[in-house]
């Protein structure tokens, strides 16, 4: 029912995109679907269904923009009943996991086609992912967190509807790499992003 | 404001864990690496679960005790379990190899090691025991199910004349939310299933 809503916000909001903006900048509020990697696949195999992601690009030119990219991208998995020992203790519980990413990013972004229909675009956002890793047991839990530098390349295509909406569709890999000793492993995953240039 | 609102709602959409009280329910086990229990054979335990005390103006406690209803199937579920590893149950004037106490947690009050001081005190003038230092009993919440494998003769040895504790068992909450007994003997059949160490037999 929430994500309904959310593609039902998205759509009314879409209309009030134009052209003119696009010329001077290109903003996008997406819809972010994210699939784990590597260290973050291993402690959540479930891909995130909850994610949003906010991006701005000041144009210098028709092609050439320079802007941030922000969002919040939530991986959560339930473990079913299961058994840990650790030396001599063991314990039998529920595992909740969570793992939140919060990526704040100075991107440059290149526009291959920006008067046409379809216009495919790539992207370089540089700056740090904040992950915070939580595994819920019973009335315990154990939180992990570290500030990744992140290099975060993404590439995608507008595509203006009817001179009035344009729909942006990308793929970007937020590669997070290792920090911190609280979490000893790159943080990376892959989000496919469904937005409205605002 | 757009920014704002996308995430309001990824907030909403923010997933919420554990929700229903079983699915709280964690059981805990630990044991002493240095002591045998292959060399032992016989058990005593009370015939009454503690889960409270009570202390007067004056000092004195009284203790509060499970109701029948409730306590015995527990305590039958946990010579159940012991038998199954091949443990025998003796009087505690029988001088047993093990002593096997359980608990029942209704309040934050801390009484469980003071009961069991006063109740095995005929028995072994001077022996206590000590609760494992390793486990936080602000970690005990309300409804919780403690068992306890504490061998008396330890504290001969003991400085202090007190024992440490063989085997713990801690069932976080699994006595709360619910008028049967069902959580809390799964919770005691895993606490055994997931030591087995304690098989003699």
């Amino acid at each position: 029912m929430k994500k309904i809503l959310f593609i039902a916000l998205m759509a009314t909001l879409g209309p009030f995109a134009s052209n003119q903006t696009i010329a001077q900048s290109q903003i996008a509020l997406s819809y972010s679907v994210g699939f784990p990697v590597g260290d973050l696949a291993k402690f959540i195999t479930a891909a995130s269904w909850r994610g949003v992601t906010f991006d701005y690009h000041a144009m210098v030119n028709q092609h050439v923009g320079f802007g941030f990219s922000t969002g919040w991208n939530v991986f959560y998995e339930e473990i079913g009943l299961d058994t840990y020992t650790y030396e001599n203790q063991t314990l039998t519980g529920r595992q909740y996991r969570f793992s939140n990413h919060l990526p704040i990013l100075f991107s440059a972004g290149y526009y291959f086609k920006p008067n046409s229909t379809l216009d495919p675009f790539f992207t370089l956002g540089i700056g740090t992912i904040y992950t915070e890793r939580r595994t819920e047991i019973g009335i315990f839990q154990i939180e992990q967190d570290a500030w990744n530098f992140a290099l975060v390349p993404e590439v995608g295509v507008l595509y203006d509807i009817n001179g009035i909406t344009i729909v942006s569709m990308s793929l970007q890999y937020y590669n997070g790499f290792q920090a911190g000793n609280e979490l000893d492993a790159a943080q990376n995953y892959l989000a496919f992003k469904l937005g409205f240039q605002l | 404001m757009l920014c704002s609102l996308g995430l309001s709602l990824q907030y909403g959409c923010y997933p919420d864990g554990a929700q229903y009280i079983d699915e709280f329910d964690i059981t805990y086990t630990t044991f002493d690496e240095q002591y045998d229990f292959s060399g032992n054979s016989t058990y005593a335990r009370p015939d009454r679960i503690v889960i409270d005390v009570e202390i007067d103006r004056f000092g004195d406690t009284t203790y509060i005790y499970m109701k029948d209803r409730f306590a015995q199937p527990l305590l039958a579920g946990i010579d159940e379990n012991m038998q199954n590893y091949g443990w025998s149950k003796v009087d505690i004037e029988d001088n047993p190899d093990l002593l096997l106490m359980p608990a029942g947690i209704s309040s934050t009050t801390y009484f469980y090691s003071w009961w069991y001081d006063w109740w095995y005190c005929p028995w072994y003038p001077g022996w206590g025991w000590y609760w494992p230092p390793y486990y936080q009993v602000s970690s005990v919440t309300t409804g919780s199910f403690i068992m306890a494998l504490s061998d008396p003769n330890d504290g001969q040895e003991s400085p202090i004349n007190r024992s440490g504790i063989s085997w713990l068992s801690v069932n976080n909450g699994i006595l709360t939310g619910a008028n049967d007994v069902t959580r809390a003997l799964n919770g005691i059949d895993q606490s055994f299933i997931q030591s087995p160490y304690l098989k003699i037999n």
